[in-house]
């Protein structure tokens, strides 16, 4: 399974090439905007599926601050859900703050499953 | 037998570096640091930090320090105790070099990720606490050191929440303790220009100079206090007298005789030196409190009667030879020590309070 540490890999050897940038750049944008979660209050990394132990591990991590937004704009969505509506205009995510505010914590944690994983598995 | 040089040196920079050489295969790295309760401006702070020690450097995770030291076949620990945080490694001689570098980047270049401090070092800690105070007989020593000292050595050696403590207040105190001048390298079982040469290459050579911590002058002490403590469990009984630095050799003669077969006394004897100041303890344990109140009346009634302490002098002088041999502390010349009498003293009763003495009963 792609882990994230290779999904951020994959994206910047993206950026990186001016081909390839100028391809997938523009579909993210058209991706995000069909996708909409941003006109429902949520970031990209709420999107991320959460039960699996690294992401919980990543998540017990956030600040305090960062786990409350979550938690509250996870309950905003819901709300959008159940009565199928969207936020009005000036509430939706601007792009700006759609930041990956658990990416970091997610490559960290990954790093260690990785770590850990190679040292058990040591030859010498 | 053991060959062996016993060498010092202060070469270089700062850093007060001992070795002595073993013919065996073990060595032991001990990095003392005048960092322990005592001078921690929190309580459990020293603690905090101690645990907080072998894990994340900027070089190489937790685990990989771990897992290399166990294929080296080596060994970490970091202790706290009231006036340092000691940081030591038992290795095999040959990987000395590993070790050094080692202990230096702990020193150097922890990295406190905040998600250390909830993940394992508050849980670690709070485990120590808890096994610690569940022995009435820590209990009864914390309390003797609160009472006698107040302040300072009279601070609670664990971590236990009251004085809330923040990751930014253990990286500040890593900051200020962690310099050339607070610590102190001791080894054994390698070789002195070895080890001077690898350490004046690893990152000890790039520490802060700094200043030591260490106590300068005695502290205040305080007599005749007593305390008394609810606990279920075994019941114990403690006595304590500040000792001036004079008096040390009278003390260390008393405690030989008290935990020898010359006393007829069911007491246990401890004395606490530290660099400026004594503590010495006679310290009744049982799981019958009226037992622990015959016995602790028995010992104050015997000691403030005066005890003639010169049959205890050779078997003191031997085992305070025997220490320095093992422990490095400095032995005291016991040939002037003549009798005691008790004075005025520190009383403390911990479990079964309802069958346990007053101080104004002993």
């Amino acid at each position: 399974m792609a882990t994230h540490t290779s999904i951020v890999k994959a994206g910047d050897f993206i950026l990186r090439t001016p081909l390839l940038r100028s391809i997938f750049v523009p579909t993210s944008h058209f991706f995000i905007k069909q996708a909409g979660y941003r006109e429902i209050g949520l970031k990209l990394d709420d999107l991320i599926f959460d039960e699996t132990p690294v992401v919980q591990k990543a998540l017990s991590r956030l600040p305090a601050k960062e786990s409350y937004a979550r938690n509250f704009r996870t309950l905003t969505a819901a709300q959008c859900a159940i009565t199928h509506h969207l936020l009005p205009k000036e509430q939706w995510v601007k792009a700006e703050e759609d930041t990956p505010y658990l990416l970091p914590y997610l490559l960290e944690v990954e790093a260690e499953v990785a770590e850990r994983e190679a040292l058990d598995n040591i030859t010498v | 037998m053991l060959s062996r040089r016993f060498a010092s040196s202060t070469r270089g920079f700062a850093t007060k570096v001992t070795a002595k050489e073993f013919s065996g295969k073990v060595s032991t790295l001990t990095v003392k640091v005048n960092a322990g309760s005592s001078v921690a401006s929190k309580d459990g702070l020293a603690h905090l930090l101690s645990r907080f020690n072998f894990h994340n450097t900027t070089p190489r995770s937790a685990l990989r320090l771990t897992r290399e030291s166990e294929l080296l076949g080596g060994q970490f620990e970091s202790k706290v105790d009231r006036e340092s945080i000691t940081l030591s490694a038992k290795f095999l001689a040959e990987s000395l070099p590993y070790y050094v570098n080692a202990l230096g980047d702990v020193l150097k270049s922890t990295s406190f990720r905040p998600h250390e401090l909830p993940e394992s070092v508050l849980p670690a800690a709070k485990v120590d606490a808890a096994s610690a105070n569940a022995c009435p007989v820590f209990k009864a020593d914390e309390l003797l050191h609160a009472l006698t000292f107040r302040s300072g050595l009279g601070a609670p050696l664990y971590y236990d929440g009251v004085q809330k403590i923040s990751l930014e207040d253990i990286k500040e105190y890593a900051a200020k303790v962690y310099t050339q001048s607070n610590i102190e390298i001791i080894a054994t079982g390698v070789n002195q220009a070895d080890l001077t040469k690898f350490i004046s290459d690893s990152v000890f050579a790039q520490l802060p100079a700094g200043e030591s911590l260490a106590a300068k002058a005695a502290p205040k002490t305080f007599e005749g206090a007593e305390t008394r403590f609810r606990s279920a469990g075994q019941s114990v009984a403690g006595v304590a007298v500040p000792v001036k630095a004079a008096d040390y050799a009278t003390y260390q003669v008393l405690t030989s005789y008290l935990n020898s077969a010359l006393s007829t006394l069911n007491v246990e004897a401890k004395f606490s030196q530290y660099s400026q100041v004594g503590l010495f303890t006679i310290i009744a344990k049982s799981s019958d409190a009226t037992a622990v109140a015959a016995d602790i009346k028995a010992a104050v009634a015997q000691l403030k009667a005066g005890l003639d302490l010169s049959a205890a002098k050779a078997l003191a002088a031997t085992e305070l030879a025997l220490a320095e041999e093992t422990t490095g502390v400095k032995a005291v010349d016991v040939a002037a020590v003549k009798d005691f009498k008790l004075g005025k003293f520190n009383y403390v009763a911990v479990g079964d309070v309802n069958n346990l003495p007053f101080a104004d009963e002993l």
